[in-house]
């Protein structure tokens, strides 16, 4: 059974005397535990697309379908997590009571009592590795702790689909690297559905069962890639799969294709490397 | 001295404490007050109207200990008190309503912004008339001049809280309630607490404008009325004395601000370097 369904959603932007499509008839299925990564170039829409499958943006037309009910406020069950993570923690808060806060809302009131809330947030820090910073400020960490941090607060409320808007974007390739690897043990262990937004294709790639392709201006989907390659998927291995290379060009292939299409608004300015991440 | 230093030499030593540490301040001050001192005693300074500073600790001893300064004081941080209190509680809850809500903050913001520049010296007169000059207008008009700087402060706090924290916030399913509560008042605290650190120092010079405009109590009156009897030493006393006032309530405000706020104090400096 599909756990989401995205039926023909657009989003058109009015102001005072222009309207702009940023999405139009975006749709797709999403299936139970599955990894789905939405790549496209940077400004296409794919942040609006995800303020919209979180409930925090209504679509201007089409509907969103989770678990048999439609999306119009943030559902439970659904988290989005953001790409700065400096400025999506709390950072009045220590690192648990960071972790805590999902679970100290209305919500969540299955832990309304404090020590299991506690005990529940601990096994999420413990989870990504950061149980013994606990007690420091989120700003004492470095990005790619804080990003694991913001992981691990999602984590907590134990959500079945977690939206994730270029999460790694801004950490550098080493610990890029490390926490793509670490997502997929997680995903591995509490098998969450994950739509994972990034505009680099190679990382879109390596983490997924599913790739769909965005286009920009306005934003609609330009083809679904089902991606068989093989798990657990390895840095090195996979990237080298001949098979990954294959997805990978014709992802490229396909956008830099487009691009040549629109001769006229993007003049070929722009290389192809972008898309490399 | 409890002070480490480097140096090992004596002068090294007072160089250090001097130019290092925050005794160095404090020395100014002394030496400040020393030249004061032997001015008004060479007659360098007009020894009547500038008294030295020993005959103003002198007179200042002696309004302590006969009770006449610690009853104005009574009165004095009771107005402060008062009126400071009234702005906090209706300041604090109006800023939160004007800047989480967008209708009532352009609904407001005209009025406020009319009010808050005109100088409080220039309402006195109205206030006198409605209020007469007892306590009510003196504290009146305390909280009308503390009111503004915390209005604004928190009104500033809360439009500054990051959208995506109240978007984190609202995609784990945050109610209104609690995205005022785990957030906004959160977010908006290091403001709300400045707005009242400002507020506090115009509440004391406020306070004491008010009582010497009108009344016959305060340490407002007190220095007027020294001045006017030609108690010359009783009246820098009032003025030494206010100055300390000052600078403990400051203080208080500094400790205030180092407890509540860690944090904050954790994450701006990080963000600096």
């Amino acid at each position: 059974m599909n756990l989401l369904s995205v039926n023909d959603i657009s989003k058109e932007f009015v102001s005072a005397n222009q309207h702009t499509f940023a999405i139009e008839k975006i749709g797709f299925e999403v299936k139970e535990h599955e990894f789905i990564s939405v790549v496209g170039p940077s400004g296409c829409g794919k942040t609006t697309l995800l303020m919209m499958l979180s409930g925090l943006m209504p679509p201007t037309s089409g509907e969103i379908i989770l678990k048999g009910s439609k999306v119009d406020t943030p559902p439970p069950g659904l988290i989005l997590l953001f790409q700065d993570y400096s400025r999506s923690l709390l950072p009045w808060r220590k690192v648990l009571k960071n972790v805590c806060f999902g679970l100290e809302l209305k919500r969540q009131r299955r832990w309304f009592n404090g020590q299991d809330l506690k005990k529940q947030a601990e096994k999420y820090l413990e989870a990504v590795g950061l149980l013994k910073f606990k007690n420091h400020y989120p700003w004492q960490l470095s990005g790619g702790m804080q990003q694991r941090v913001a992981i691990a607060r999602a984590l907590a409320c134990e959500p079945t689909l977690m939206l994730m808007d270029e999460p790694f974007g801004s950490l550098d390739a080493q610990t890029r690297a490390e926490l793509e690897d670490f997502l997929l043990q997680i995903w591995e262990r509490f098998r969450q559905t994950i739509i994972f937004v990034t505009h680099d294709i190679e990382e879109g790639v390596y983490l997924s069962d599913r790739v769909i392709v965005l286009a920009e201006s306005p934003s609609r989907i330009v083809k679904e890639f089902q991606n068989d390659l093989p798990r657990p998927r390895d840095q090195i291995e996979t990237r080298t799969d001949p098979r990954f290379l294959e997805i990978r060009n014709e992802i490229l292939r396909m956008i830099t294709h487009k691009e040549k299409d629109r001769g006229v608004e993007n003049d070929g300015k722009e290389s192809p490397s972008k898309y490399l991440g | 001295m409890m002070v480490k230093s480097p140096h090992q030499s004596i002068l090294g030593k007072m160089s250090y404490i001097i130019f290092r540490t925050r005794w160095g301040g404090s020395l100014t001050f002394i030496a400040l007050l020393t030249l004061w001192q032997l001015g008004s005693m060479f007659k360098l300074i007009h020894p009547v109207y500038i008294p030295k500073v020993t005959e103003i600790l002198q007179a200042l001893y002696g309004v302590i200990v006969s009770g006449e300064l610690p009853a104005h004081y009574k009165m004095t941080l009771f107005r402060m008190f008062a009126g400071y209190c009234i702005s906090l509680i209706i300041g604090v809850p109006c800023g939160l309503i004007i800047g989480y809500n967008r209708a009532v903050f352009n609904l407001t913001e005209p009025v406020i912004e009319l009010c808050r520049p005109t100088p409080v010296s220039a309402i006195i007169p109205i206030v006198i008339l409605l209020l007469g000059v007892g306590n009510e207008m003196k504290i009146f008009i305390v909280a009308w001049a503390s009111f503004w700087p915390i209005l604004v402060n928190v009104i500033d706090g809360v439009h500054g809280v990051d959208r995506t924290l109240m978007e984190t916030a609202r995609t784990f399913g945050a109610t209104p309630w609690e995205l005022f509560k785990k957030i906004i008042l959160q977010a908006a605290s290091p403001h709300i607490v400045t707005g009242m650190r400002v507020s506090v120092a115009i509440s004391l010079i406020v306070t004491v404008v008010a009582e010497m405009l009108a009344g016959n109590n305060g340490i407002g009156f007190f220095i007027l009325d020294a001045e006017r009897t030609f108690r010359i030493p009783e009246m820098y006393a009032g003025v030494f004395s206010l100055a300390a006032i000052g600078y403990v309530v400051n203080r208080l405000f500094v400790l205030l601000e180092s407890f509540v706020m860690a944090w904050y104090k954790g994450l701006t400096s990080k963000e600096a370097k």
